[in-house]
C-alpha cells in the first residue's frame, strides 16, 4: 500500500517555490522517493490510477479536481469542500496533477486543449460527461453538477 | 427572517477579521459570502508580509486560518451563497439569498472586495483556461518554450511577465498607453530582456481559437488600424475593480471609481449602521492589513454602539 504524506508535511524535506516550478522540485523519480504527497485540502484524495478507476467503476458520480496548490485551483477545491455536505451521493476528490498516475487525468482526449489549472472531471457511470480547465465560479460548478447529475 | 446582531457581506480579510472581534464580543454574526472564505488572499500564492509570520506563509492557508479562528468564536457562515436582494435603510437592514432564506441585522458590514477585472471581449471567456490565462504562477508551465502575448503594462502585469519570461521562448506586451506604468525597477527588468518586445498604444479587441493557436485582433489607438497576429498563449493582467454590483442598487454612496465612501474614523457609510471595511472601501493601499484594520475598526464602532 502506498502512503500518503500532504504537502505541508513534506516541506521539511523539500522547499515548495512556487506552482510554475512545481514540476523541476518534483519530478518523477523524486514522487517515487516521496510516498506521493497529496494536496492540501479536506477532499479525498486519489493517489494512484488504479484507484481512480475502482472509484469510478464503484460510484455513479464523481467529481476529481487534479491541480496544484495555486491560486486558481484553491478556489476550486474550497467549491467542492463546501458541496460535498449538499450532494451526498457524489464522490468529490483531488488528485496532484504533478503525480506520475495522474496521467490518467492529464491524458483524457477531453482535457488536450487544456491550458489552465485545474483540470475538473466529471464522471457519470464511469465515463467523462464534462471536464473544466481553470477557476470556476460557485454557480458555474452547481450548474456543471445540476447538468450532468441530474 | 433570521435575527443576527450583524451581517458582514464578504469573507475576505475585512470581513473574517470583523467577524472575530463582533464574536469575541458575543455579538450573533453571519457572514455571506458567494464564493469559499478567504476573498482575494486565498488565490495569493505566498503572502511575506503579514506581521507575526516570519517564513511566507500561502495565502490560502492564511485565510483557512482567519475562517476557522471565526469559526471558533461562534460566527456562522453562508459560502457560495448568492444574494437576491439588499436592503439598507437607517431603519431597517435585510438580505435575501437566492435560497430563499431572509436574514435581518440592525448592524451590517459591506466587505465584498475587488476582482481582477476583464476584458469583456469576444472568445475571452470561451478561451479562459484554453489559451487565456490570467494567472503566470498557475498556468505558465504549460507554455514553456512558446510565444504568447501578455496584455496589460502595471506592476502585476509586469510581475507575472518577468515569471513567464523564465519559461517561454518570446513575450509581446501589448500595453494601451506609450509607456509602461509598473515600477520602474520592475519594468526595466522586463523591457531589457531580449525576449519581450512591446507593442505601446494598442488594445486587443478580439480572441479566437485557430488550431492550437490564439489569434489576437489588435487595434493601434494611434492610427486605428487592425491587425490579427497568433501566438501559443495570452495573459491579462489589467487591474482590479471594486465588487459593487449588489451595493448599487442601494443607497450606499459610492465615488466616481465605484468604491464606497465612508467616514475614515469609523468605517461607516452614509447610512447609519452600514459600514464598509477592506477593499471595496474608498482608499490608497489595498493590502491585507490595510482590510485588517478597516474589520476591526468597523467591528469595534459597531461593538461599540450596539
Amino acid at each position: 500500500m502506498v502512503k500518503s504524506r500532504s504537502l505541508n508535511a513534506r516541506r521539511d524535506l523539500v522547499k515548495v517555490d512556487g506552482c510554475a516550478n512545481f514540476l523541476h522540485i518534483y519530478p518523477s523519480e523524486v514522487f517515487n522517493k516521496m510516498n506521493y504527497p497529496t494536496l492540501d485540502t479536506n477532499l479525498h484524495h486519489i493517489t494512484s490510477s488504479s484507484e481512480l478507476e475502482e472509484m469510478i467503476a464503484n460510484n455513479e458520480k464523481v467529481v476529481v479536481v487534479c491541480g496544484r496548490m495555486g491560486p486558481m485551483c484553491v478556489p476550486v477545491y474550497g467549491i467542492m469542500e463546501l458541496l460535498e455536505s449538499e450532494h451526498p451521493d457524489i464522490k468529490f476528490n483531488d488528485f496532484l496533477f504533478d503525480h506520475p498516475e495522474a496521467a490518467i487525468i492529464r491524458n483524457l482526449p477531453e482535457v488536450r486543449r487544456f491550458r489552465g489549472l485545474p483540470f475538473t472531471i466529471y464522471y457519470r457511470n464511469g465515463k467523462v460527461v464534462k471536464a473544466t480547465s481553470s477557476i470556476q465560479e460557485p454557480g458555474d460548478v452547481k450548474a456543471i453538477i445540476n447538468e450532468v447529475f441530474a | 427572517m433570521t435575527n443576527y446582531d450583524l451581517i458582514i457581506i464578504g469573507a475576505g480579510p475585512a470581513g473574517l477579521t470583523a467577524a472575530i472581534y463582533a464574536s469575541r464580543a458575543k455579538l450573533r454574526v453571519l457572514v455571506i459570502d458567494k464564493s469559499t472564505a478567504g476573498g482575494q488572499v486565498k488565490t495569493t500564492h505566498q503572502v511575506a508580509n503579514f506581521p507575526g509570520f516570519v517564513e511566507p506563509i500561502p495565502g490560502y492557508k492564511l485565510a483557512q486560518n482567519m475562517y476557522k479562528q471565526a469559526q471558533l468564536y461562534g460566527t456562522e457562515f453562508k459560502l457560495i451563497s448568492n444574494i437576491k436582494e439588499l436592503y439598507l435603510t437607517p431603519k431597517e437592514k435585510w438580505v435575501t439569498l437566492t435560497s430563499g432564506e431572509k436574514f435581518e441585522a440592525p448592524f451590517f458590514i459591506l466587505a465584498t472586495g475587488r476582482s481582477p477585472r476583464l476584458l469583456n471581449l469576444p472568445g475571452e471567456k470561451e478561451l479562459a483556461g484554453n489559451g487565456i490565462s490570467y494567472c503566470a504562477t498557475c498556468d505558465g508551465d504549460f507554455y514553456k518554450g512558446k510565444d504568447i502575448f501578455v496584455i496589460g503594462g502595471g506592476n502585476s502585469a509586469m510581475e507575472e511577465s518577468l515569471l513567464l519570461l523564465q519559461l517561454v521562448n518570446s513575450i509581446t506586451v501589448i500595453h494601451q498607453f506609450d509607456e509602461l506604468q509598473a515600477e520602474k525597477i520592475t519594468a526595466e527588468k522586463v523591457t531589457s530582456n531580449p525576449k519581450a518586445t512591446f507593442m505601446y498604444s494598442h488594445e486587443p479587441r478580439k480572441f479566437e481559437a485557430v488550431g492550437d493557436k490564439i489569434a489576437v485582433e489588435i487595434e493601434n489607438l494611434k492610427t486605428h488600424e487592425h491587425v490579427t497576429l497568433e501566438r501559443d498563449g495570452v495573459f491579462i493582467f489589467v487591474g482590479m475593480i471594486p465588487n459593487n454590483e449588489l451595493i448599487k442598487g442601494t443607497d450606499v454612496k459610492l465615488n466616481k471609481y465605484g468604491y464606497i465612501s465612508i467616514n475614515e474614523q469609523t468605517m461607516e457609510t452614509n447610512i447609519p449602521g452600514v459600514y464598509a471595511a477592506g477593499d471595496i472601501r474608498d482608499k490608497f493601499q489595498w493590502q491585507i492589513t490595510t482590510a485588517v484594520s478597516d474589520g476591526t475598526i468597523a467591528a469595534l464602532n459597531i461593538i461599540k454602539h450596539r
